[in-house]
Protein backbone atom coordinates (compact mmCIF):
# COMPACT_ATOMS: atom_id res chain seq x y z
CA UNK A 1 0.00 0.00 0.00
CA UNK A 2 1.59 3.42 -0.81
CA UNK A 3 2.04 5.80 1.82
CA UNK A 4 -0.89 8.56 2.06
CA UNK A 5 0.63 12.36 1.69
CA UNK A 6 -0.05 14.67 4.40
CA UNK A 7 -3.09 15.97 1.64
CA UNK A 8 -4.13 12.84 1.27
CA UNK A 9 -4.50 12.30 5.06
CA UNK A 10 -6.20 15.59 5.53
CA UNK A 11 -8.64 14.63 2.81
CA UNK A 12 -9.40 11.08 4.22
CA UNK A 13 -9.61 12.67 7.86
CA UNK A 14 -11.94 15.48 6.53
CA UNK A 15 -14.71 13.37 4.72
CA UNK A 16 -14.78 10.80 7.77
CA UNK A 17 -15.70 14.28 10.18
CA UNK A 18 -18.40 15.39 7.49
CA UNK A 19 -19.91 12.28 7.58
CA UNK A 20 -20.06 12.58 11.78
CA UNK A 21 -20.87 16.02 12.06
CA UNK A 22 -24.06 15.10 9.52
CA UNK A 23 -24.57 11.59 11.61
CA UNK A 24 -24.71 13.58 14.55
CA UNK A 25 -27.70 15.71 13.41
CA UNK A 26 -29.62 12.60 11.70
CA UNK A 27 -30.40 11.56 14.91
CA UNK A 28 -32.00 14.68 16.06
CA UNK A 29 -35.72 15.86 15.25
CA UNK A 30 -36.28 19.51 14.70
CA UNK A 31 -37.36 20.21 18.14
CA UNK A 32 -34.12 18.87 19.79
CA UNK A 33 -31.75 20.47 17.16
CA UNK A 34 -33.66 23.54 17.52
CA UNK A 35 -33.26 23.88 21.32
CA UNK A 36 -31.20 25.68 22.71
CA UNK A 37 -30.18 24.09 26.39
CA UNK A 38 -29.17 27.65 28.28
CA UNK A 39 -28.55 31.09 26.97
CA UNK A 40 -24.98 30.22 26.66
CA UNK A 41 -25.30 26.80 25.13
CA UNK A 42 -26.06 27.25 20.98
CA UNK A 43 -28.62 24.69 19.68
CA UNK A 44 -26.90 21.43 17.22
CA UNK A 45 -28.65 23.63 14.40
CA UNK A 46 -26.59 26.58 14.74
CA UNK A 47 -23.69 24.46 15.53
CA UNK A 48 -24.51 22.91 11.85
CA UNK A 49 -25.03 25.97 9.71
CA UNK A 50 -21.81 27.45 11.41
CA UNK A 51 -19.93 24.43 10.18
CA UNK A 52 -21.73 24.81 7.29
CA UNK A 53 -20.56 28.40 6.36
CA UNK A 54 -17.02 27.88 7.45
CA UNK A 55 -16.69 25.09 4.89
CA UNK A 56 -18.29 27.18 2.24
CA UNK A 57 -15.99 30.56 3.19
CA UNK A 58 -12.60 28.20 3.24
CA UNK A 59 -13.89 25.96 -0.52
CA UNK A 60 -13.82 29.67 -1.43
CA UNK A 61 -10.35 30.27 0.04
CA UNK A 62 -8.89 27.12 -1.13
CA UNK A 63 -10.80 27.66 -4.87
CA UNK A 64 -7.94 30.05 -5.65
CA UNK A 65 -5.23 27.66 -4.65
CA UNK A 66 -6.51 24.59 -6.42
CA UNK A 67 -9.10 25.84 -8.96
CA UNK A 68 -10.18 29.09 -9.80
CA UNK A 69 -11.57 31.12 -7.97
CA UNK A 70 -15.34 30.24 -6.78
CA UNK A 71 -17.56 32.51 -4.58
CA UNK A 72 -19.50 31.33 -1.68
CA UNK A 73 -22.41 29.05 -1.88
CA UNK A 74 -24.01 31.47 0.75
CA UNK A 75 -24.51 34.56 -1.25
CA UNK A 76 -23.90 32.51 -5.14
CA UNK A 77 -26.50 30.64 -5.08
CA UNK A 78 -28.96 33.02 -2.89
CA UNK A 79 -29.01 30.62 0.36
CA UNK A 80 -28.60 33.65 2.09
CA UNK A 81 -31.57 35.42 0.20
CA UNK A 82 -33.80 32.39 0.41
CA UNK A 83 -33.45 32.03 4.17
CA UNK A 84 -33.75 35.80 4.95
CA UNK A 85 -30.19 36.88 6.09
CA UNK A 86 -29.68 40.19 4.45
CA UNK A 87 -28.44 42.53 6.64
CA UNK A 88 -28.42 40.12 9.34
CA UNK A 89 -24.74 40.17 11.41
CA UNK A 90 -23.13 36.74 11.17
CA UNK A 91 -20.00 37.55 12.53
CA UNK A 92 -16.63 37.28 11.42
CA UNK A 93 -15.60 35.87 8.51
CA UNK A 94 -19.51 35.82 7.80
CA UNK A 95 -19.80 32.06 9.73
CA UNK A 96 -21.09 32.97 12.74
CA UNK A 97 -17.97 33.44 14.97
CA UNK A 98 -17.62 35.45 17.86
CA UNK A 99 -21.11 36.45 17.51
CA UNK A 100 -22.01 36.45 20.83
CA UNK A 101 -24.49 34.21 22.10
CA UNK A 102 -28.00 36.21 22.19
CA UNK A 103 -26.89 37.60 18.37
CA UNK A 104 -26.26 33.79 17.53
CA UNK A 105 -29.61 32.81 19.40
CA UNK A 106 -31.57 35.58 16.87
CA UNK A 107 -31.02 34.39 13.75
CA UNK A 108 -33.53 33.17 11.35
CA UNK A 109 -32.51 29.68 10.68
CA UNK A 110 -34.67 27.74 8.90
CA UNK A 111 -36.03 23.68 8.90
CA UNK A 112 -33.15 21.61 10.14
CA UNK A 113 -33.75 19.95 6.83
CA UNK A 114 -32.26 22.90 4.94
CA UNK A 115 -29.07 23.57 7.10
CA UNK A 116 -28.46 20.20 6.53
CA UNK A 117 -29.27 20.47 2.79
CA UNK A 118 -26.90 23.67 2.62
CA UNK A 119 -24.24 21.61 5.44
CA UNK A 120 -23.94 18.35 2.36
CA UNK A 121 -22.94 21.25 -0.46
CA UNK A 122 -20.63 22.92 1.38
CA UNK A 123 -19.02 20.11 3.11
CA UNK A 124 -18.84 17.94 -0.63
CA UNK A 125 -17.27 21.79 -2.10
CA UNK A 126 -14.90 21.42 0.06
CA UNK A 127 -14.28 18.10 0.03
CA UNK A 128 -13.55 18.33 -3.57
CA UNK A 129 -10.96 21.57 -3.20
CA UNK A 130 -9.04 19.84 -0.69
CA UNK A 131 -9.03 16.51 -2.68
CA UNK A 132 -7.49 18.23 -5.07
CA UNK A 133 -4.45 19.23 -2.70
CA UNK A 134 -0.89 17.99 -3.68
CA UNK A 135 2.79 18.05 -2.21
CA UNK A 136 3.15 21.26 -3.69
CA UNK A 137 -0.09 23.17 -2.82
CA UNK A 138 -0.01 21.48 0.78
CA UNK A 139 3.06 23.56 1.23
CA UNK A 140 2.15 26.74 -0.58
CA UNK A 141 1.87 30.21 1.12
CA UNK A 142 -1.18 31.15 2.65
CA UNK A 143 -2.43 34.26 5.08
CA UNK A 144 -4.85 32.24 7.39
CA UNK A 145 -8.53 33.82 8.03
CA UNK A 146 -6.54 35.36 11.32
CA UNK A 147 -4.08 37.17 9.11
CA UNK A 148 -1.17 34.50 9.80
CA UNK A 149 1.27 33.61 7.34
CA UNK A 150 1.01 30.19 7.27
CA UNK A 151 1.02 27.57 4.97
CA UNK A 152 -2.44 25.34 2.77
CA UNK A 153 -1.61 22.27 5.06
CA UNK A 154 -1.62 24.07 8.26
CA UNK A 155 -4.56 25.63 7.87
CA UNK A 156 -6.14 22.87 6.75
CA UNK A 157 -5.50 20.95 9.76
CA UNK A 158 -6.47 24.23 11.93
CA UNK A 159 -9.53 23.66 10.14
CA UNK A 160 -10.19 19.87 10.73
CA UNK A 161 -9.52 21.09 14.44
CA UNK A 162 -12.23 23.58 15.18
CA UNK A 163 -14.39 21.19 13.43
CA UNK A 164 -13.92 18.48 15.40
CA UNK A 165 -14.56 20.79 18.20
CA UNK A 166 -17.68 21.82 16.65
CA UNK A 167 -18.54 17.76 16.12
CA UNK A 168 -17.48 17.47 19.85
CA UNK A 169 -19.89 20.27 20.89
CA UNK A 170 -23.05 18.43 18.51
CA UNK A 171 -22.21 15.16 20.70
CA UNK A 172 -22.14 16.26 24.18
CA UNK A 173 -25.71 18.33 23.73
CA UNK A 174 -26.77 15.46 22.72
CA UNK A 175 -25.77 13.91 24.94
CA UNK A 176 -27.42 15.81 27.33
CA UNK A 177 -30.91 15.91 25.38
CA UNK A 178 -30.21 12.05 26.79
CA UNK A 179 -29.57 10.38 23.66
CA UNK A 180 -26.95 7.53 23.17
CA UNK A 181 -24.06 9.41 21.66
CA UNK A 182 -20.46 8.76 20.96
CA UNK A 183 -19.25 10.99 23.79
CA UNK A 184 -17.13 8.00 25.04
CA UNK A 185 -15.16 8.07 21.63
CA UNK B 1 6.16 30.74 7.55
CA UNK B 2 5.97 27.26 5.97
CA UNK B 3 5.36 24.70 8.74
CA UNK B 4 6.57 21.17 8.12
CA UNK B 5 3.61 18.01 8.29
CA UNK B 6 4.96 17.01 11.54
CA UNK B 7 5.96 21.00 12.71
CA UNK B 8 2.03 21.33 12.46
CA UNK B 9 1.49 18.32 14.03
CA UNK B 10 3.15 19.34 17.08
CA UNK B 11 1.84 22.99 16.76
CA UNK B 12 -1.69 22.29 16.77
CA UNK B 13 -1.47 19.44 19.38
CA UNK B 14 -0.01 21.96 21.84
CA UNK B 15 -2.80 24.61 21.51
CA UNK B 16 -5.40 22.09 21.97
CA UNK B 17 -3.61 21.11 25.02
CA UNK B 18 -3.33 24.46 26.04
CA UNK B 19 -7.05 25.15 25.67
CA UNK B 20 -7.68 21.76 27.09
CA UNK B 21 -6.54 22.81 30.52
CA UNK B 22 -7.42 26.44 30.46
CA UNK B 23 -11.16 25.78 30.29
CA UNK B 24 -11.01 23.72 33.60
CA UNK B 25 -8.84 25.51 35.02
CA UNK B 26 -11.64 27.62 35.83
CA UNK B 27 -13.92 25.68 36.80
CA UNK B 28 -14.84 24.53 40.00
CA UNK B 29 -14.70 20.77 40.86
CA UNK B 30 -18.53 20.64 41.46
CA UNK B 31 -19.03 22.00 38.01
CA UNK B 32 -16.67 20.02 36.57
CA UNK B 33 -18.10 16.45 38.05
CA UNK B 34 -21.60 17.09 37.04
CA UNK B 35 -23.76 14.70 34.46
CA UNK B 36 -26.01 17.28 32.83
CA UNK B 37 -27.85 13.60 32.06
CA UNK B 38 -27.32 9.88 32.33
CA UNK B 39 -25.90 10.58 29.28
CA UNK B 40 -23.55 13.21 29.36
CA UNK B 41 -20.28 12.69 30.84
CA UNK B 42 -19.27 15.07 32.99
CA UNK B 43 -16.01 17.84 31.97
CA UNK B 44 -14.25 15.48 34.45
CA UNK B 45 -14.52 12.63 33.14
CA UNK B 46 -13.74 14.06 29.36
CA UNK B 47 -10.27 15.48 31.05
CA UNK B 48 -9.58 11.78 32.35
CA UNK B 49 -10.15 9.92 29.06
CA UNK B 50 -7.86 12.97 26.93
CA UNK B 51 -5.06 11.91 29.61
CA UNK B 52 -5.38 8.95 29.32
CA UNK B 53 -5.08 8.80 25.51
CA UNK B 54 -2.48 11.16 25.58
CA UNK B 55 -0.80 8.70 27.66
CA UNK B 56 -1.29 5.62 25.52
CA UNK B 57 -0.53 8.08 22.95
CA UNK B 58 3.02 8.95 24.07
CA UNK B 59 3.73 5.35 25.15
CA UNK B 60 2.92 4.19 21.49
CA UNK B 61 5.23 7.02 20.35
CA UNK B 62 8.29 6.27 22.03
CA UNK B 63 10.02 3.57 20.27
CA UNK B 64 9.51 5.72 16.93
CA UNK B 65 10.92 8.44 18.37
CA UNK B 66 13.76 6.65 19.95
CA UNK B 67 14.22 5.53 15.73
CA UNK B 68 13.80 1.92 17.85
CA UNK B 69 14.09 -1.38 14.92
CA UNK B 70 11.17 -2.59 16.61
CA UNK B 71 8.35 -0.57 16.33
CA UNK B 72 5.69 -2.62 17.85
CA UNK B 73 6.57 -2.18 21.19
CA UNK B 74 5.24 0.75 23.58
CA UNK B 75 7.08 2.58 25.90
CA UNK B 76 5.51 2.98 29.83
CA UNK B 77 2.68 5.00 30.80
CA UNK B 78 2.69 7.68 32.97
CA UNK B 79 -0.25 6.03 34.69
CA UNK B 80 1.56 3.26 35.81
CA UNK B 81 5.09 4.78 36.13
CA UNK B 82 3.65 6.98 38.69
CA UNK B 83 1.78 4.56 40.29
CA UNK B 84 -1.60 6.78 40.18
CA UNK B 85 -4.20 3.98 40.36
CA UNK B 86 -2.57 3.48 43.90
CA UNK B 87 -2.58 6.93 44.72
CA UNK B 88 -6.02 7.41 43.39
CA UNK B 89 -7.37 4.32 44.58
CA UNK B 90 -8.69 2.89 41.43
CA UNK B 91 -8.54 -1.13 42.12
CA UNK B 92 -10.61 -2.66 39.51
CA UNK B 93 -10.34 -2.95 35.90
CA UNK B 94 -9.86 0.19 33.78
CA UNK B 95 -12.92 0.30 32.06
CA UNK B 96 -13.13 0.81 27.63
CA UNK B 97 -10.13 0.11 25.27
CA UNK B 98 -6.63 0.12 26.86
CA UNK B 99 -8.38 1.74 30.22
CA UNK B 100 -8.84 4.74 28.19
CA UNK B 101 -12.52 4.63 28.98
CA UNK B 102 -13.23 4.39 24.96
CA UNK B 103 -16.06 2.26 23.87
CA UNK B 104 -17.30 2.15 27.73
CA UNK B 105 -21.11 2.74 28.41
CA UNK B 106 -22.09 5.65 30.24
CA UNK B 107 -22.87 3.66 33.41
CA UNK B 108 -19.28 2.54 33.49
CA UNK B 109 -18.30 5.86 32.82
CA UNK B 110 -20.31 7.10 35.81
CA UNK B 111 -19.26 4.65 38.24
CA UNK B 112 -15.54 5.48 37.63
CA UNK B 113 -14.58 7.05 41.24
CA UNK B 114 -12.30 9.81 39.66
CA UNK B 115 -10.41 12.17 42.46
CA UNK B 116 -11.14 15.69 42.58
CA UNK B 117 -10.41 18.00 39.67
CA UNK B 118 -6.74 19.44 40.72
CA UNK B 119 -5.41 15.60 40.41
CA UNK B 120 -6.76 15.06 37.31
CA UNK B 121 -5.32 18.26 36.01
CA UNK B 122 -1.94 17.30 37.11
CA UNK B 123 -2.21 13.81 35.23
CA UNK B 124 -3.27 15.63 32.25
CA UNK B 125 -0.98 18.63 32.33
CA UNK B 126 1.89 15.52 32.63
CA UNK B 127 0.58 13.57 29.47
CA UNK B 128 0.44 16.66 27.55
CA UNK B 129 4.17 17.31 27.96
CA UNK B 130 5.27 14.17 27.15
CA UNK B 131 3.32 14.02 24.08
CA UNK B 132 4.53 17.08 22.91
CA UNK B 133 7.86 16.23 23.84
CA UNK B 134 7.28 12.84 21.90
CA UNK B 135 5.92 15.15 19.05
CA UNK B 136 8.91 17.34 18.59
CA UNK B 137 11.17 14.24 18.66
CA UNK B 138 9.45 13.13 15.47
CA UNK B 139 10.96 14.50 12.17
CA UNK B 140 10.18 14.06 8.86
CA UNK B 141 11.26 10.54 7.84
CA UNK B 142 9.80 9.33 10.96
CA UNK B 143 6.27 11.07 10.04
CA UNK B 144 5.81 9.33 6.90
CA UNK B 145 6.95 6.14 8.42
CA UNK B 146 4.60 3.26 9.90
CA UNK B 147 4.21 1.79 12.38
CA UNK B 148 1.54 -0.26 15.01
CA UNK B 149 -0.73 2.33 16.77
CA UNK B 150 -2.83 1.73 19.52
CA UNK B 151 -5.65 -0.10 17.61
CA UNK B 152 -2.81 -2.69 16.72
CA UNK B 153 -3.23 -1.26 13.61
CA UNK B 154 -0.13 -0.54 11.18
CA UNK B 155 -0.54 3.18 10.28
CA UNK B 156 1.15 5.89 8.75
CA UNK B 157 2.64 7.97 11.91
CA UNK B 158 1.78 11.37 10.63
CA UNK B 159 -2.07 10.00 10.22
CA UNK B 160 -1.53 9.13 13.85
CA UNK B 161 -0.37 12.05 15.14
CA UNK B 162 -3.48 14.48 13.13
CA UNK B 163 -5.66 11.73 14.55
CA UNK B 164 -4.60 12.40 18.14
CA UNK B 165 -5.25 16.03 17.28
CA UNK B 166 -8.57 15.52 16.16
CA UNK B 167 -9.80 13.55 19.21
CA UNK B 168 -8.90 15.68 22.05
CA UNK B 169 -10.50 18.90 20.01
CA UNK B 170 -13.50 16.97 19.86
CA UNK B 171 -13.40 16.36 23.59
CA UNK B 172 -11.95 19.85 24.30
CA UNK B 173 -15.18 20.67 21.98
CA UNK B 174 -18.04 18.73 24.62
CA UNK B 175 -15.92 19.95 27.72
CA UNK B 176 -17.05 23.78 25.70
CA UNK B 177 -20.42 22.44 24.96
CA UNK B 178 -21.15 21.25 28.92
CA UNK B 179 -19.67 24.80 30.15
CA UNK B 180 -22.17 26.40 28.06
CA UNK B 181 -24.96 24.03 29.84
CA UNK B 182 -23.68 24.71 33.00
CA UNK B 183 -24.30 28.59 32.40
CA UNK B 184 -20.59 29.66 31.66
CA UNK B 185 -19.36 31.77 29.16
CA UNK B 186 -17.40 29.60 26.82
CA UNK B 187 -16.60 29.44 22.92
CA UNK B 188 -19.29 27.56 21.83
CA UNK B 189 -19.73 30.32 18.84
CA UNK B 190 -15.84 30.29 18.29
Amino acid sequence: MPIPTPSEIISSRLERLDGQLLQAIDNLSEDEASRWLAETAPSCKWHLWHMARWADYVQSLLSDVVDEHSPELWEFTGVADEWGFEGVDLGMWGAGSGLGNETGKSLPLPTLARVRSYAVESFELLESRVAKLDDETFNAAFTDWHDNDTNVGDAMVGYIAHANRHLGMLEALTGVLGKEGSVTV
Amino acid sequence: MRHSPSGIALRRLARVNELLLEIVTEMYDEQASHWPSPTAPSVKWHLWHVSRWSDIVQSALLPVANSESDLSNSGPELWDALAIPDEWEFQFQMPGKLGTGTGSSCTEAAALPLPDLVRIVGYARSTFELCEMRYSQIDEGMFESDFFDWDGVRIQVGDAMFGHVGHLSRHLGMIEALKGVLGEEGSATG
